[in-house]
């Protein structure tokens, strides 16, 4: 931001401006003119506003689970009786690596950011995210490289190597042709475009809040969004490395993962994993805020033990990292680093268990709203708690050595995935939408979504367990009928057929409620946080006034006398800079308009990270185009180099 | 008077700073103190994490008292300062149980197994 004209704050920048006197429309007529992103094709590419791209960040998302979920089904249907033939070994192998990682990368951590970049601003009471044009950057770049995988897939290219492509089976000598290459590049794209959002998501928090909203009252999903992208920044790169090296081994012929020539083929399993298990957290932290902000909502009133909440969210933020070497218990590690990760494994569960305890005090001393999002909230809390039983049997070596690669592994995870993630985003969507769209969503459809997706869920992945404690093992594309597995197997695909009539309920309801819902109003469930105080949904500008705060739950100690902040510019589009700690107003900042070169930018990315699949030499030809995108990217425009005379003049 | 922000950054961060740095330092050093039989080396890191880790606490007592009559619900920089001595604890705390937690393996186990 600092490449951007600045204005220091003082008490004459706060008087209001211009000074002539207007109506209330004719400022918001000015706001809309001066924030507007335009309409149209060409218009499309240049949009920057955080509301627009977080709406696309959204529905690209949703759209990458329902084909994940697809493949899913496709997975269900081969395996609900012994020796079936619905699909080849080869596609089988290519389905359930597409469906891991569509819904790791391409799904779970992008939604979270998704739902971060569309309310974190208007959690915040400012009127853009930080640097709006890297958020539309990297929605181009999610978008481009899921479609390069999906493009692959079709072209029967699609990775067959599992989620984490494990060397030496993803290397050069097992994995010949491209389809390892896919995968390691699609991680490429994903982790830019995720590390952009974290960046942008830590600046609005922390640079960008309401006057009055220091740091203890910032609201618990945005304290769960901060702690996600600092979580972010540093695993992220940790796998866009590792696949980086696994890509040079297979293209460049080094030798990182190469025993053979004095490489380390473990060395991949521990950098994967360092990233891999912050990962879950990274998934698992933003749905904490979400449940928090839907059980205050709900309970109407404050969430109890606030600073536990934060805590448990810091803790998590950390210790998620000193656990890795869990997954790797099966490889022959010392003895030693074994109880090292088993006692730390089972530490986290604290945190957990902080957490649920105070939204039980909160449930139990509020009045509490039956709706929808609420009933989703104690769907997760049914299934999140024994997926995290599971979790705390698994964290011990002897029975994870003994269930390691068997469908026990497969219904742990999907426990504490769908039911610690998923359930709170659906419940996070029953309450967003509203303000998303200015509509209700049904409540009656919404309980049938509940009831058949919660019911479907445990029918498909309770019999998982015990599948796996009779030693089924993970990706395999078939079985035979004297293993005793057929019944199990077919229980979970008639659950996954009662999922999959959920999720038509819920997208159905979506779709009717999109456009003859009831109108929403600005604050349908008398929550307490900033994006419930303008209208749903919210202006191009987000707030006619750049609100203050005087409490953690704004919205129910606002009186009419609550300061608004005037003194920005209605025909620039400036935004009020504040202090880390306290939210002190600091200064005025200009922030960027609309402008083609982020979805240029993001083209030429992907022209040099398509090509280097194929030839190294990409990499120099393709920095040409990308150079000059990112020069004319950052090259100032006339207004605001006049901009910047001026405020220089003026100080 | 208001708390320096760097003691109460302090608190909250050298917790888990100390538990990082334990785990790493201790489990890179198991094959040396293995070949060797220098076993206090392990003793030693982990003690010295535990000691960072409850200096945090301190620290964030230091700052609770002198944050006495401020609130951790209200917006000045007392109540923020108040709040964050209180994580500070809280969080020094926790992972000195952590510490704690990963150091009992090493008494109860032979790590050179
Ligand atoms: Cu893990």
């Amino acid at each position: 931001m600092s490449s951007q004209p600045q204005r220091e704050m003082n008490s004459e920048s706060l008087e209001p401006r211009p000074r002539t006197p207007m109506s209330d429309a004719e400022a918001r007529n000015w706001l809309q003119r001066t924030w507007d992103d335009g309409k149209g094709f060409t218009s499309w590419f240049q949009q920057v506003h955080h509301t627009v791209i977080g709406r696309r960040y959204i529905i690209t998302a949703f759209c990458f689970f329902l084909l994940g979920g697809l493949l899913a089904a496709l997975m269900r249907i081969q395996l609900s009786h012994p020796e079936n033939h619905f699909l080849s070994p080869d596609f089988y192998n290519q389905v359930f690596t597409m469906h891991g990682s569509t819904m790791m990368f391409l799904f779970a951590v992008p939604v979270m950011e998704a739902f971060g970049i569309y309310m974190i601003p208007l959690m915040m009471g400012t009127r853009n995210i930080a640097f709006p044009r890297l958020n539309a950057y990297s929605w181009y770049l999610y978008v481009c490289g899921g479609i390069m995988l999906y493009v692959a897939f079709v072209l029967n290219t699609g990775p067959d190597v599992g989620w984490f492509a494990y060397p030496p089976l993803s290397g050069p000598d097992f994995s010949p042709g491209k389809r390892a290459d896919f995968w390691a590049q699609m991680i490429t794209f994903t982790e830019v475009a995720a590390l952009a959002v974290a960046v942008e998501i830590i600046t609005t928090i922390f640079k960008l809040r309401a006057v009055g909203m220091s740091l203890n009252r910032i609201p618990l999903f945005g304290w769960a969004m901060l702690i996600h992208s600092f979580m972010v920044i540093f695993a992220m790169p940790a796998v866009a490395l590792d696949s980086s090296m696994l890509l040079m081994d297979r293209l460049i012929s080094t030798h990182f993962f190469n025993p053979a020539e004095g490489g380390d083929a473990l060395l991949y399993q521990h950098v994967f994993w360092f990233f891999g298990h912050p990962e879950v957290y990274i998934i698992f932290v933003p749905a904490m805020g979400i449940v928090s902000e839907i059980i205050a909502t709900f309970s109407r009133r404050p969430v109890f033990g606030y600073p536990a909440l934060v805590l448990a969210l810091v803790a998590n933020g950390f210790v998620g990292f000193g656990l890795w070497v869990h997954h790797m218990f099966a490889t022959g590690l010392p003895m030693m680093g074994y109880s090292f990760f088993t006692a730390a494994s089972l530490m986290i569960a604290i945190p957990s268990a902080v957490q649920i305890f105070c939204w039980i005090a909160t449930l139990w001393t509020g009045r509490i709203n039956w709706k929808t999002p609420l009933i989703f909230v104690i769907g997760f809390f049914a299934i999140f708690v024994l997926g995290g039983l599971t979790g705390v049997m698994l964290a011990s070596v002897p029975l994870d050595t003994q269930v390691h690669d068997t469908y026990f592994v497969v219904a742990h995870f999907h426990y504490v995935l769908i039911g610690g993630a998923l359930f709170p985003l659906f419940g996070g969507i029953y309450y967003w939408f509203p303000k998303i769209t200015g509509r209700m969503l049904s409540e009656k459809l919404g309980l049938w979504h509940f009831w058949l997706f919660f019911i479907g869920f445990n029918l498909t992945f309770f019999p998982m367990h015990i599948l796996g404690l009779k030693g089924m093992p993970r990706r395999v594309y078939t079985y035979l009928p004297q293993n005793g597995w057929g019944t199990m197997n077919f229980i979970a695909t008639v659950g996954a057929l009662f999922m999959t009539a959920g999720v038509l309920f819920w997208l159905y309801n979506i779709w009717t409620s999109y456009r003859r819902g009831p109108l929403a109003g600005d604050n349908p469930w008398g929550a307490s946080s900033l994006e419930w105080a303008t209208n749903s949904p919210p202006p191009i500008y987000n707030f006619d006034e750049l609100p203050t705060v005087n409490s953690r739950t704004p919205l129910w100690t606002a009186t009419a006398e609550n300061p608004v902040i005037r003194g920005l510019r209605i025909d620039d589009r400036e935004v009020l800079i504040t202090r880390v700690l306290d939210a002190e107003p600091d200064h005025i900042n200009s922030f960027p308009k609309p402008s083609p070169w982020p979805f240029w930018s993001a083209m030429a990315t992907t022209a040099l990270f398509v090509g280097s699949i194929f030839n190294g030499y990409a990499l120099y030809i393709g920095a040409i185009p990308l150079a000059f995108t990112l020069t004319m990217w950052f090259w100032p425009k006339k207004h605001e180099i006049a901009l910047e005379e001026a405020e220089g003049v003026r100080r | 008077m208001v708390p320096s922000k760097l003691s109460l950054w302090y608190g909250i961060l050298i917790g888990a700073a100390a538990f990082a740095g334990d785990q790493q330092i201790t489990y890179s050093l198991v094959p040396h103190a293995c070949s060797t039989g220098h076993f206090y080396v392990l003793y030693c890191a982990t003690g010295i994490a535990l000691l960072l880790a409850l200096s945090g606490a301190a620290m964030g007592g230091r700052n609770l008292a002198v944050t006495r009559s401020a609130s951790i619900d209200g917006g000045t920089r007392a109540d923020r300062s108040r709040f964050m001595a209180i994580l500070g604890i809280a969080a020094s705390l926790g992972f000195a149980t952590i510490i704690l937690a990963m150091a009992v393996p090493r008494f109860m186990l032979s790590p050179c197994d």
